[in-house]
């Protein structure tokens, strides 16, 4: 019967029953819509990202200085100390499917003495990087490279970019220099072979940017050697490794590739220049500084399957002397990934603005309607309806207004996202290619985005209808008489 | 024993910086089955002393018994509860719920509280009552479907649908031509005879106290007059009870 009496005022008053209706179908409608776009591009740059670049984790180790993934303009982090027990550990642990690490950094690129511009560069090793990322970094030339052979895979965009601004076509065979600064050995460049050309796929960006070289090459850029990385890996202090040439059998991937091979092309001043002739007889010191540190790792991307990343990573504290900190795609994907959020924050906070106004909205004119219907409710009062009973009458009526429209919202927004769904959203800028991850995004219907609207509208529909229903609790029966 | 009783009851209304005394001392006793008229001219506190008796204003001082409980004192739980079991209503604007059709408003007031009537009972009792008043082809029409007389009709019935002991109507005739208030005053004491339920109602039409078994006259907050007529006692023709 109150349902029947709520349904019939809420008919009876049809104007301000679409009022508050329209309100709070648009609200949840927004709500919606904005949540299952914003879901499915985190969601997407999420499984691009792990799929891609990062991994479930990203360990890396502790810094006094922010340091990014991605090796463009933010500060590298220190090698990993220990990272053959860290890896060793880790492939031990029951979850971890694969991994791989990884070397960030920036390099000038140039050719021919020319000057072409920057390059992103990603050290990898290669067996385990394209074992752990398989057909993730699409050629379009040329062929991946391979365990202990130097070269490059430069990224296309790059290329195009080098082809455009300088009309310098970079080919396949070819070779460039690269040209790193560090704090260790200087500044310090490299001639490497172009082994490919290719991108990734859904990069935009930064992303779109990224080359990849091969480990030691990267370490000679950055200045990763035994003596400035300060750990002392048993193959770099070798001075045999260094009598190592280009024809030896290498197996096992970089871990015997060396530094032999690169050409002499030092010429770092400052700070890293050895004072040879203080030294001289005694090869050792200056082959520490140029032998590089074959297991001097920035990251280390650790594939997880469908396993909990605190049960993998629970141990690494206690592996003895390790300073590490685990990282997830969030933070690999760095600001692209927090503006995403950011965007899900500041579009919740204007829905919390419409939900405030709408409340407001809602709040006054049911205050109307109960000052219009104070006979009636002294009516009931009169005739023996208890304070419940006139409590329970408006607020079925207000949550069956809410929660009706909200319903209507929700179809409204569910048709929206699936059409969208259908036609793809087009990203018409950089930005929004950025963020969508690619040219189009396909927005699905977010789940948690319907929970959450509809507990929003009860919510609104109660708090809005707290104060009115105070109202009418407040009407004496004597209202009866007073017609 | 009395179904109703004001003890030297005293109603002052606040208006503005001073006070309106409505009701100066008024005590009287009211029999169980009686058809009783309040009757006094405008602003002498009619309505004043209605809403006493119906439990839905309190009294300045002195005491209202309704059924030998004084009301005094009762929560808001228990008063309304009070009035749910005791007391039915009859309002000069009719009062009815506009969403609700003649038999779902007869029908209202016994899904305000707990009723021994099973489901069926129920629907046999509400249809009894619409046939008592004359409405039975009218069941599912809404309250503006009606005429005024029909809709006081209505009233009526819903003010008998929970068996109460005491009917109170305050000028239940006056939004109505004086032909249809005479239908309802008719229909109010056929129903007080039928069902033995006591009739209080107001009002300051002369016809109307006429038909009234126990009038009580008002003037000026005060008990005028208050004396059983020859229907309730016969034999005593206009007897006095008190003056
Ligand atoms: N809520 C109120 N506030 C202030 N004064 C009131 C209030 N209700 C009634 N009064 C005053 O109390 C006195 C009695 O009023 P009451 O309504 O009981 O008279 P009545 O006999 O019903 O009159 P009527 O025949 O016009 O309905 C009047 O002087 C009236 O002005
Ligand atoms: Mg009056």
């Amino acid at each position: 019967m109150i349902f029947k009496i709520a349904w019939r005022n809420l008919l009876e008053y049809r104007t301000k029953t679409l009022i508050i209706g329209v309100l709070v179908a648009l609200g949840v409608g927004v709500l919606v819509i904005g949540n299952s776009v914003l879901e499915s591009i985190t969601r997407g740059m999420e499984a691009s990202y792990v799929e891609n670049f990062t991994g479930d984790l990203i360990v890396r180790n502790g810094s006094d200085e922010a340091v990014e993934f991605m090796g463009g303009f933010g500060a590298v982090p220190p090698a990993i100390t220990g990272f053959t027990e860290v890896e060793a550990y880790l492939q031990k642990q029951g979850g971890v499917v694969a991994s791989t690490p990884l070397l960030t950094s920036t390099a000038s690129l140039s050719k021919d003495d020319e000057t072409l511009g920057a390059a992103i560069l990603w050290g990898v090793q290669p067996s385990s990087y394209f074992r752990m990322f398989p057909g993730k970094f699409i050629l379009t030339d040329g062929e991946l490279l391979r365990g202990g052979e130097p070269g490059i895979l430069l990224s296309q965009a790059l290329v195009d970019q080098v082809f455009e601004t300088h009309g310098v076509e970079l080919r396949v065979g070819e070779t460039v220099l690269l040209s790193g600064q560090n704090n260790t050995t200087g500044t310090k460049i490299r001639e490497v072979k172009v082994r490919g050309v290719g991108y990734y796929e859904n990069s935009a960006g930064l992303l779109d940017l990224i080359s990849l070289v091969d480990a030691n090459t990267l370490r000679a850029l950055t200045g990763l050697t035994a003596v400035g990385t300060e750990s002392t890996p048993d193959a770099a202090s070798d001075t045999a490794a260094s009598a190592a040439n280009e024809n030896a059998p290498l197996e096992d991937g970089d871990e015997l590739f060396d530094d032999a091979l690169v050409t002499e092309a030092e010429s770092a001043p400052g700070t890293a220049e050895i004072d040879f002739d203080d030294i001289l007889g005694d090869t050792s010191v200056r082959d520490g500084y140029l032998a590089l540190d074959n297991h001097a790792w920035h990251f280390l991307l650790v594939d997880l399957g469908e396993a909990a990343p605190d049960a993998v990573t629970a141990g690494l504290g206690t592996l003895n002397g390790t300073d590490l900190v685990v990282e997830d795609w969030r933070w690999g994907a760095g600001i692209v990934a927090d503006l995403a959020f950011t965007l899900r924050t500041i579009l919740n906070a204007v829905i919390l603005v419409i939900a405030i106004v709408a409340v407001t909205i809602i709040m006054n004119t049911l205050v109307i309607s109960v000052t219009e219907r104070m006979g009636e409710i002294g009516t009931i009062r009169a005739m023996g309806g208890q304070k419940g009973f006139v409590r329970r009458l408006i607020t079925t009526e207000v949550l069956t207004l809410t929660l009706l429209f909200g319903l209507v919202g929700v179809a409204f927004g569910g048709l929206t996202i699936g059409v969208l769904n259908v036609l793809g959203l087009p990203a018409g800028n950089l930005f929004l290619q950025v963020l969508f991850g690619g040219p189009v995004l396909r927005p699905v219907l977010s789940i948690s985005a319907l929970y959450v609207s509809v507990i929003a509208v009860a919510v609104i529909g109660v708090v809005a209808s707290l104060y009115p229903t105070s109202v009418a609790l407040g009407v004496s029966p004597v209202r009866a008489m007073q017609k | 024993m009395a179904i109703a009783e004001l003890n030297n009851v005293k109603k002052t209304y606040p208006l503005g910086k001073t006070e309106v005394h409505a009701l100066k001392g008024v005590s009287f006793a009211i029999e169980k089955g009686d058809f009783v008229s309040i009757a006094g001219p405008s602003g002498s506190g009619k309505s004043t002393i209605l809403n006493l008796l119906g439990c839905i204003d309190t009294a300045s001082s002195g005491q209202v018994l309704i059924g030998g409980v004084e009301t005094t004192g009762l929560s808001d739980k228990q008063i309304t509860t009070l009035r749910h079991e005791v007391l039915g209503f009859i309002f000069q604007s009719f009062n009815l719920i506009p969403v609700l059709n003649v038999f779902e408003n007869v029908e209202f007031p016994l899904l305000l509280g707990k009723s021994s009537l099973s489901k069926r009972e129920k629907a046999k009792w509400i249809d009894h009552l619409i046939d008592a008043v004359g409405l039975a082809n009218w069941r599912t029409h809404k309250p503006n479907e009606l005429s005024g007389g029909q809709r006081q009709r209505v009233a009526i019935a819903r003010a008998l649908a929970t068996k109460p002991g005491i009917v109170l109507a305050d000028e239940p005739t006056a939004n109505l031509d004086s032909v249809t208030s005479q239908g309802i005053i008719d229909l109010m004491k056929q129903m007080n005879r039928d069902l033995e339920t006591t009739f209080i109602f107001s009002t300051h039409d002369q016809d109307i106290v006429s038909i009234a078994d126990h009038v009580i006259r008002i003037q000026d907050g005060l008990v005028l007059r208050d004396y059983k007529t020859a229907r309730s006692t016969p034999g005593r023709e206009d007897a006095w009870v008190s003056a």
